[in-house]
C-alpha cells in the first residue's frame, strides 16, 4: 500500500491527473470521517473534506518524503478543524440545528446495532455526551483525543499529523482524558459496575 | 519504596498506550505483571476500558457513492494539476518542515527591515557628500585655519578700513558748525 501511495505520488507531482484522483478515492472516505469525527457534523465535514485536496495541491511540493502522504494529508484536514474549531469558540457560531439533528439520528452511530427504543434513547444520550465532553476541549486537545482514543491512531502517529513531538501528544492525551472522564464518570462507574 | 513508584509509572504509562485496536487483544499477561505490585491494577485497567469502549463506539456512517462522486468533481474543478517545479523540490528539500513556518516570518521581517530604510533613509543608496571632499582634515585644524585666514586675508581688511571710515565721519559730523552752536545753546540754559 505505502509503495502504491509513494508511486502515485511521484506521478502526481509530475502532473498527472489520474494519480491525484486515485488519491482523493483512496482518502476522501477517512478524511470524511475525521472531519465528522471532530466537527460532528456533514456540512462543515464537507467543506474540510474538499478543501484538503485542494490545500494538497498547493501544498504537494512540500511533501519531502512521497511515503508520508498519510500523514501529510491528515495534518491538513487536521489543521482545518482545529481551525474551524476555533471561530465556532471564538464567535461561539451556532451550527444548523437539522445537521445536529442527522448527526444524532443518522451520521454518528454506536459501533453496536440497537433494537429497542430504550436503548436507542440510551443511545443518544451517550453521544450526545461524549460529544459535549469533546467539544468542550480546546482544538488541539480535540484532535489528540480523537485521533488517539477514537479512531485508534499510535502516539508516533498523531505526532507526526498534528506535526508536534510526542511529548505534547502524551501530555495533551493525557489532560483532555482527564477532563472527558471527570464529564463520564457516571457512565465509567455504571460500566465498571 | 522507589521500585514500586517506578511500576506505578510503568503501568500508568502502559495504560496510555492502549488504543481502541487493543479493546479486542487478550491483555491478561500484559496485566498480569502489574496486578502484585500495582494496587488496584485490575479495576483501573477495567475503569480505562471502559473508558476506551465508550470513546471508540462512535462510528460515522459515511454518505453514499454518489455524493463522493460529486466532491471528486468539485474538487476537480477547483484545482489544476501541474507538474511541480524543480526549484520548488529543491526548496522543499532544504527547508526542514518545522522551520516552514518561520520562513514567512523572516521574509516578513526582512521586507520591514527594508520598508524601514527606505523610509527614514531615502538617501542611504547614493554615495555620501563627504566622499567628493579631498583628503581628510581633522574639525579643529580647519576652525583654525578658516579663523586664521579670516583675520589676514582681504576681508579683514575691509572691515578695518570700513571702521576707519566710520569713525572720521562721525568726528566730521561732532565737529561740524551747526552741531557745535546746538550744543552751545544747550549748556547756557535750553532756551
Amino acid at each position: 500500500m505505502t509503495e502504491k501511495i509513494a508511486e502515485l505520488v511521484e506521478r502526481f507531482k509530475r502532473g498527472d491527473e489520474s494519480a491525484f484522483n486515485e488519491l482523493v478515492r483512496l482518502f476522501e472516505r477517512r478524511i470524511y470521517a475525521h472531519a465528522y469525527q471532530m466537527l460532528g457534523n456533514h456540512t462543515e465535514a464537507d467543506d474540510v473534506l474538499q478543501e484538503t485536496f485542494v490545500r494538497l495541491v498547493k501544498n504537494i511540493a512540500r511533501l519531502r518524503t512521497d511515503a508520508n502522504l498519510p500523514s501529510f494529508i491528515f495534518r491538513i484536514a487536521t489543521n482545518l478543524c482545529i481551525d474551524i474549531i476555533r471561530k465556532r469558540q471564538r464567535r461561539e457560531v451556532n451550527i444548523d440545528e437539522s445537521d445536529v439533528e442527522a448527526a444524532r439520528g443518522y451520521q454518528l452511530e454506536l459501533s453496536r446495532r440497537i433494537s429497542t427504543p430504550e436503548e436507542e434513547t440510551e443511545r443518544r444520550e451517550l453521544m450526545e455526551l461524549i460529544t459535549a465532553a469533546i467539544a468542550e476541549l480546546p482544538p488541539k486537545q480535540q484532535a489528540t483525543i480523537v485521533l488517539h482514543d477514537v479512531e485508534g491512531y499510535s502516539k508516533e502517529e498523531v505526532a507526526d499529523i498534528m506535526n508536534c513531538p510526542q511529548a505534547t501528544v502524551r501530555s495533551n492525551l493525557h489532560i483532555a482524558r482527564s477532563k472527558v472522564k471527570r464529564k463520564l464518570i457516571g457512565l465509567l462507574r455504571e460500566k465498571d459496575e | 519504596m522507589k521500585t514500586e513508584t517506578k511500576i506505578e509509572q510503568e503501568f500508568e504509562e502502559w495504560l496510555s498506550t492502549l488504543g481502541p485496536s487493543d479493546l479486542n487483544r487478550d491483555l491478561g499477561d500484559e496485566l498480569s505483571r502489574y496486578t502484585t505490585a500495582v494496587a488496584n491494577a485490575r479495576s483501573r485497567f477495567q475503569h480505562y476500558l471502559s473508558y476506551l469502549r465508550l470513546m471508540s463506539a462512535r462510528e460515522v456512517i459515511l454518505p453514499d457513492d454518489l455524493y463522493f462522486a460529486q466532491v471528486r468533481q468539485k474538487i476537480t474543478a477547483r484545482v489544476r494539476i501541474k507538474p511541480v517545479s524543480r526549484p520548488a523540490r529543491i526548496r522543499a528539500l532544504l527547508l526542514p518542515e518545522r522551520m516552514r513556518p518561520l520562513q514567512g516570518i523572516v521574509s516578513g521581517a526582512l521586507a520591514a527591515l527594508l520598508l524601514v530604510t527606505l523610509v527614514f533613509f531615502p538617501g542611504a543608496e547614493k554615495p555620501h557628500k563627504l566622499s567628493g571632499l579631498d583628503r581628510y582634515v581633522c574639525l579643529k585644524a580647519r576652525f583654525s585655519g578658516e579663523v586664521e585666514l579670516l583675520r589676514r586675508g582681504p576681508l579683514w581688511k575691509e572691515v578695518e578700513s570700513e571702521h576707519i571710515d566710520i569713525l572720521l565721519r562721525t568726528a566730521a559730523i561732532l565737529s561740524s558748525p551747526s552741531s557745535l552752536s546746538r550744543s552751545r545753546a544747550f549748556g547756557n540754559g535750553g532756551k
